[in-house]
Formats: structure tokens, C-alpha cells, sequence
């Protein structure tokens, strides 16, 4: 009995509360028609794919101390440019994914960087300026999306002949190439292992990292830095270590996230693509101060499965349009798991 | 000897630079506006015109960010609530068929309650969440615009939320029962209830039938237009193209009532309140300020000019974006406060004036001046979006940089 009490408190009676809750709207699920349990699910583990790397990129930040990056966009918008990269130079299948990754990482090295310089002189108002920074990135980014000298056919506005378009279809390119891989179907429910494996293993990698001796000093820098500078840590160097670290990861996230979604999203998709993002973290069990790779995992799974699940559910109840019914609750879930980690009171490091 | 009351000798260059340095942002606006009416080949008459419009419905809303800003809780991004609390009243009012400014009462009578509620709940959220409570205003934002769209997306309309005016209800496809507000809902009940109140139009004359040819060229007549009579106030020439002019002489009544309010605000106790929370939080407390019911009361005003404004707004405008029209509200009306040289810690009537007339002028003439410049016309939004986020984002790092400076000066080496 007090084995299982202290299994209990590990994993956190909110959680505990919120996998009950999923158990039952999977039950409701499988008890309605018109809802397939099985397709419910392979949509799940699609969509956990699809967000992994994303919320993983978060991690890095909060541990080095800079918070929750809502700045994601900043690095979501260099992966764009990487996979219009792909594009352009007519990569196709698993060499698009690989060139669209390859292209995106130099450009998310030299804006984390500079994000990351920004940041360190603000710090503490690393939320706001991070939200703001992203903002005007993407909005620039459209305008240069306007008149981006891309030629390819498949990327530019049919009728103006400059310019790239809204959404670019890759569903005949490099669309579900990693999704694909290795993927089976067992119970009528489709596994698109590659993804998942992508996801599990840069997990593991980041995890790994973590323990070498430079990951340890970033997160001993976010938690105590004067004790890491004690240790002889360049903590100021760890700060944007973390901050590029994220970019970088949230670049080959979008990659990921394009890929499996079948869509590139141009101009003002990505402009609030942080907050999902950030609410799978903090259902986790992340806080503003603490966050491991575990919340990441555990968090974009609860998360996804949750939305995936709940929402066809509450729109049969509802009598309303699928979509919009989605659209609409997903927005308060996330946002109200974001407020309600933003209003709670934490132990503010000095 | 020299007393202590003598004033330090700061050269005249020095104050000015200062001035300057404070001001950096309307002057660079200003700049940037000059250049943009010079390439729009806008004429002025034009302009001022599409300005006084956009100045009456604006600036109130833009007026409901001082008090949280003085208060110390920065930019209020929340003031969306109050918008949508301002929706839900004329809402009510539309489908309820109540015409003119009675509608437009009843409508505020209706969104005051629910105003209140959110401002109470706001300002708790933000004592919870302090030195956040901006991101949690933007986050609070979404959330509640999430409540409001799913109420009037999913439930009006039903059995759970009827309402009578069948035509506000959209049709779905079969086998769908109609529910849920349109897209667009017409307000022409209220429509431009409170402009037509009183309302100075100076507007083109039409030569008479006995001048044969000889009518002064430009000549534009003023008229003073009441909702029940209509006066001449006589003829005027100007030397230009042509004038068309609509003054909304109670709309901006409203407003300039609502800034006297605020002005007076400040000179109570409870504005001077304001102000040494907005200073120091710990010295506010430690003089006897209940600190969080004080912040809450800040909220509370803010949420309730901004469901005003939304209100003035929407009347000026006549149709109601359901689920759009107070969606940008927040980001809109800080960007205007910012340009207008307010800041994360500072804020006066003066910033709202300038900050909202800058804001517009930008606004109106970035697309054509664009376009002349560029040769692209797909671009404007997109610009217009980049100086919204762009300002705000350079008003956030130069108030965070000041906050450090001041704490590593204050601090021992």
C-alpha cells in the first residue's frame, strides 16, 4: 500500500487525474458511432510525432534559465526556410527530409544566437519580449515569403509569378517520409514508427546530453547559477548555449512537424504555434523554472492523445462542425494549462 | 554658499537630448508617417476625414491601458475581455431589436456586469501571476476568447442560449440545426447611434440654379446635423480639392468626458494610489495600501473603458465581426499606446492621443504608399503586422534594459 502511495505521488496527482480522465473519454469514444477507436488513436500517435521534437526544444531553455521560450517561432520560422530549401533544389523522399534539417540549421544557429544575445539583456521579461521577438520575426518573415527569390513551381504563386504560397502540398514530395518508415498496422491502428522513433531517440540523445559535462553545467546554470559559477561554469555562455540549442531543435522539430502533417504552412501559421507547445510541456509536469526531458515526453503525449481523443467526442456532443469545435477547445486547453502555470507561485532564482 | 534648492546646471542641449531620448519612438513614427503620407499621394482632406473616424472609436479603447500602466501592472493585454464583455452587450441589443441610443444604454448597462466580473477575475489572475502579468494578459486573452467563441459558436442559438432574432443564427449544412451567431452580425439598429447624435459636416456644396457657371470653385458648405434638425452654418472656401469632413461632435464629447474622468481619477486618493503602486509595491504596502484589492480596482477600470470603447467602436463601424473584431483589440491598442511614447511604466493621456493619431495615420497610408514605393500591394498587412509586433517588442526590451540598468546602478558593485 505505501509502495503504491509513493507511485501515486511520483507521478503527480493532476496527472493521475488527467489519465483517468483520457481513459474515459476513450471509452466514451469507442461507445459512440460514428468514432473510430482505432483511427482515434493512430491520430494520436501521428500528432505525437508530429509536436515531439517541438515541445523537446522548450526543454533546453528552461533549463538553462531562460523560461518557457515562447520565441519558438523564431527557430519554427528558420525550419520553414529549410524546407522551402528542400524544395527548391528538388529533394525528394528521405534526402528532402535530411536537406530540409541540414538547410535549417545554419539559419537557426545565427538567429538563436542573436535571439539568445537579445535575451540575456532581458533577463527576467524573457517571456514577453521572447512572445514579441517571435511575433516580428514571423511578421517579417512575411513579407519576405512576399518576395523571397524562390523559382520552383511548386512554391510560387501560380498567377504572380513571385512570391511563395500560403500552404505548399508535399504530399508528393517529402510528405510522411520518416512517418512511413517502418511503420505497421496492428489492431487497425496505424504505428508510423519512423516519426516516433525520431522523436524517442533525439529524447534519448537530448537526455544523454544532459548528463555530459556541458549539459550538466547548462542546467546547473538555470537552477544555481552561482553555484555553477562556483564550479567554474561560464554561465552567461551556457544561457546561450541553451537558447541556440532550442532554435536549432525547434527548426528540425518543424521539419519533423511539416513532414507529417503533409503541409507547409507559410506567412501566419507559425505565429502562435509556441502555446500548444509550451501547454504540452507544462501538462508534463514542467514548471517556468524546471523542466526535464520526461515532462517533454510524458507531456506531448497526455497532451496530444487528450486533444486527439476529446475532441471529435465534444463535437458529436455538441452537435457542431468538427473543425471548429477542435479549433475552439483546443485553444482554451492550452491556453488555460499555460495561465494556470503562469498564476502559480513559484521559488523565484535569484 | 549655494542652497540645495538651486536647480543643477543642465545645459539647454543636455535637456534637450533628454527630451529627445524619451521621445525616440513618436518621433520616429512621426518620421516614418511623413514618409508614408508623401508617397501615398493621399490629399489631406482625405486624410483628416478617415482620421476623425478612426480617432472616435479608437481612443477610448487605447484610454483603458493608462490606469493598469500607472498602477505598475504594464500593458494591459486583458482589455480584450472588456471588448468582448462590450460585444455580448450590443449582442443582446441586436437581438432584442432596441434601436438609436437607447440600444447603445442598454448595451452598456449590459456589458457593465459582465465587465466587472472579468476585471475582478483579471486582476486576482494577475496578483497570482505578479511581475507576469503581461504574458498572463495575452495568455488570459486567448483563453477567454476561446470561452466567448465557444459560447456563441455552439451554444447561442440552441435550445441551451435562444435567442429570438432567427437572423443572427447561421444556417449549417443538413443535417445540422441552425446555431451559432454569423460571422458578421448587422448592427443597424445602433448603428452610428451616438455619431448622429450631433454631428459638424463640412462637405462639398452644390452650385445654386441661379449661378450660371460663376459658383466658386472648392466651396464647401458646413452644416451642423442633429438626429432631428439640420442648421447651415455657412459657406467656406478652400483653396484645395474638395473637403468632405464628418465630425462626430458627441462621440469625441464621450471621450474627452472619459479623459477628464481620468484626469480627475488621479487626483483622488485612490489615483494617488495608483501611482505608489506603480512605484513601489513594498513601500505602497507598507503605507497602508491594500496592494492587491487596489490592482484589482485598476483592472476593473481598464476592462470596463475598454468594454466602452469596443461599444463606441463597433457603433462607428456598424457590423460586428463576431468572432474577429475583438481578436486584435489588445495588441492594436498597445501598439497605438506605445507609439505614442507610452512604455511598460509610463502612461498619460498625451500618449493616447498622439500614440492613436500616429498609429492611424500609419495605418491609412502604409498601403498605397507601399505600393508606390514597392510595387507590391500584398505586402501592407503584413507590414501593418510587423509594426504592430515590432514597436511593442522594442518598448519591451528598452523598458528591460532600463529595469537592469537601474537595478545593477542601485546595487552594490
Amino acid at each position: 500500500m505505501k509502495h503504491l502511495k509513493k507511485i501515486l505521488a511520483t507521478i503527480g496527482y493532476a496527472r493521475l487525474l488527467i489519465i483517468v480522465f483520457l481513459v474515459a473519454v476513450f471509452i466514451v469514444a469507442g461507445r459512440m458511432e460514428g468514432l473510430s477507436v482505432q483511427e482515434l488513436a493512430s491520430s494520436s500517435l501521428t500528432r505525437i510525432g508530429m509536436w515531439g521534437i517541438l515541445v523537446l526544444a522548450l526543454v533546453p531553455a528552461v533549463q538553462c534559465g531562460a523560461g518557457l521560450n515562447f520565441g519558438l517561432p523564431i527557430g519554427i520560422v528558420c525550419g520553414l526556410v529549410g524546407a522551402l530549401m528542400s524544395i527548391e533544389y528538388g529533394l525528394n523522399g528521405l534526402s528532402g527530409v535530411a536537406g530540409a534539417a541540414l538547410f535549417a540549421i545554419p539559419f537557426a544557429l545565427s538567429t538563436g544566437l542573436l535571439f539568445a544575445l537579445l535575451l540575456r539583456r532581458v533577463r527576467g521579461h524573457e517571456m514577453m519580449v521572447g512572445t514579441y521577438a517571435g511575433f516580428s520575426i514571423v511578421s517579417i518573415m512575411s513579407i519576405f515569403w512576399v518576395v523571397a527569390p524562390f523559382k520552383s513551381s511548386k512554391l510560387i504563386l501560380p498567377m504572380a509569378g513571385k512570391g511563395v504560397r500560403p500552404t505548399i502540398d508535399i504530399t508528393g514530395l517529402y510528405a510522411g517520409a520518416i512517418d512511413r518508415i517502418g511503420s505497421f498496422k496492428l489492431a487497425g491502428v496505424l504505428f508510423p514508427t519512423g516519426v516516433l522513433a525520431a522523436f524517442i531517440a533525439t529524447a534519448a540523445l537530448l537526455w544523454l546530453w544532459g548528463r555530459t559535462r556541458a549539459g550538466s553545467s547548462m542546467r546547473w546554470s538555470g537552477t544555481n547559477p552561482r553555484f555553477a559559477l562556483s564550479c567554474g561554469v561560464r554561465v552567461d555562455r551556457m544561457y546561450i548555449l541553451g537558447i541556440v540549442l532550442s532554435t536549432i531543435l525547434a527548426a528540425i522539430g518543424t521539419v519533423m512537424y511539416c513532414q507529417s502533417f503533409g503541409r507547409i504552412q507559410l506567412y501566419t501559421a507559425p505565429l502562435f504555434m509556441a502555446f500548444p507547445a509550451v501547454a504540452a510541456l507544462l501538462l508534463g509536469g514542467a514548471t517556468t523554472q524546471r523542466a526535464t526531458v520526461a515532462h517533454a515526453v510524458i507531456g506531448v503525449i497526455l497532451f496530444q492523445t487528450l486533444l486527439t481523443i476529446a475532441l471529435p467526442v465534444a463535437s458529436e456532443l455538441l452537435q457542431g462542425d468538427v473543425n471548429e469545435v477542435t479549433e475552439v477547445v483546443r485553444l482554451i486547453v492550452s491556453n488555460a494549462i499555460i495561465l494556470y502555470a503562469l498564476t502559480r507561485r513559484e521559488r523565484v532564482s535569484t | 554658499m549655494t542652497t540645495s534648492n538651486e536647480r543643477p546646471a543642465v545645459s539647454r542641449a543636455r535637456r534637450t537630448l533628454a527630451v529627445l531620448e524619451a521621445n525616440v519612438i513618436p518621433i520616429f513614427f512621426f518620421a516614418i508617417c511623413s514618409v508614408g503620407v508623401y508617397y501615398s499621394g493621399i490629399s489631406w482632406s482625405y486624410i483628416a476625414n478617415d482620421l476623425v473616424g478612426r480617432l472616435a472609436r479608437d481612443l477610448v479603447l487605447v484610454l483603458a491601458l493608462v490606469v493598469p500602466v500607472v498602477a505598475g501592472l504594464g500593458l494591459n493585454f486583458a482589455v480584450v475581455l472588456g471588448a468582448m464583455a462590450g460585444q455580448v452587450g450590443l449582442i443582446v441589443v441586436v437581438n432584442h431589436g432596441v434601436h438609436g441610443l437607447r440600444g447603445l444604454l442598454i448595451a452598456a448597462a449590459v456589458a457593465l456586469p459582465i465587465a466587472l466580473i472579468a476585471g475582478i477575475v483579471t486582476g486576482r489572475l494577475f496578483n497570482k501571476a505578479r511581475g507576469r502579468e503581461m504574458i498572463t494578459g495575452i495568455v488570459l486573452g486567448f483563453v477567454a476568447n476561446g470561452i466567448y467563441q465557444f459560447i456563441f459558436l455552439f451554444l447561442a442559438g440552441t435550445s441551451l442560449i435562444p435567442m429570438g432574432n432567427a437572423e443572427m443564427i447561421r444556417p449549417r449544412p443538413f443535417p445540422m440545426e441552425p446555431a451559432g451567431l454569423r460571422n458578421t452580425v448587422d448592427l443597424d439598429p445602433v448603428k452610428s447611434a451616438l455619431d448622429n447624435i450631433f454631428k459638424i459636416t463640412a462637405a462639398p456644396a452644390a452650385p445654386g440654379p441661379d449661378v450660371s457657371g460663376t459658383a466658386a470653385p472648392n466651396a464647401f458648405e458646413v452644416t451642423a446635423q442633429f438626429s432631428w434638425a439640420k442648421f447651415d452654418l455657412g459657406r467656406m472656401n478652400s483653396g484645395e480639392s474638395s473637403v468632405y469632413l464628418e465630425i462626430p461632435v458627441v462621440t469625441f464629447l464621450v471621450v474627452a468626458v472619459l479623459c477628464g474622468l481620468i484626469l480627475l481619477l488621479f487626483r483622488t486618493k485612490l489615483g494617488q494610489d495608483f501611482r505608489s503602486i506603480g512605484q513601489d509595491q513594498h513601500v505602497a504596502e507598507v503605507a497602508g495600501i491594500n496592494v492587491n484589492r487596489t490592482r484589482v480596482i485598476a483592472i476593473c477600470i481598464s476592462i470596463v473603458l475598454a468594454a466602452i470603447g469596443q461599444i463606441m467602436f463597433l457603433q462607428e463601424i456598424g457590423t460586428m465581426n463576431t468572432y474577429n473584431s475583438h481578436e486584435q483589440v489588445g495588441m492594436y491598442a498597445v501598439a497605438a499606446l506605445v507609439i505614442g511614447g507610452g512604455t511598460v511604466s509610463r502612461a498619460g493621456i498625451r500618449h493616447v492621443l498622439l500614440g492613436t493619431l500616429l498609429f492611424h495615420v500609419l495605418l491609412l497610408v502604409s498601403p498605397r504608399a507601399l505600393f508606390n514605393i514597392i510595387g507590391r500591394g500584398d505586402i501592407a498587412e503584413y507590414f501593418r503586422a510587423f509594426v504592430v509586433y515590432g514597436i511593442v517588442a522594442v518598448s519591451l526590451v528598452v523598458h528591460a534594459w532600463q529595469g537592469r540598468r537601474r537595478a545593477k546602478a542601485a546595487s552594490p558593485p
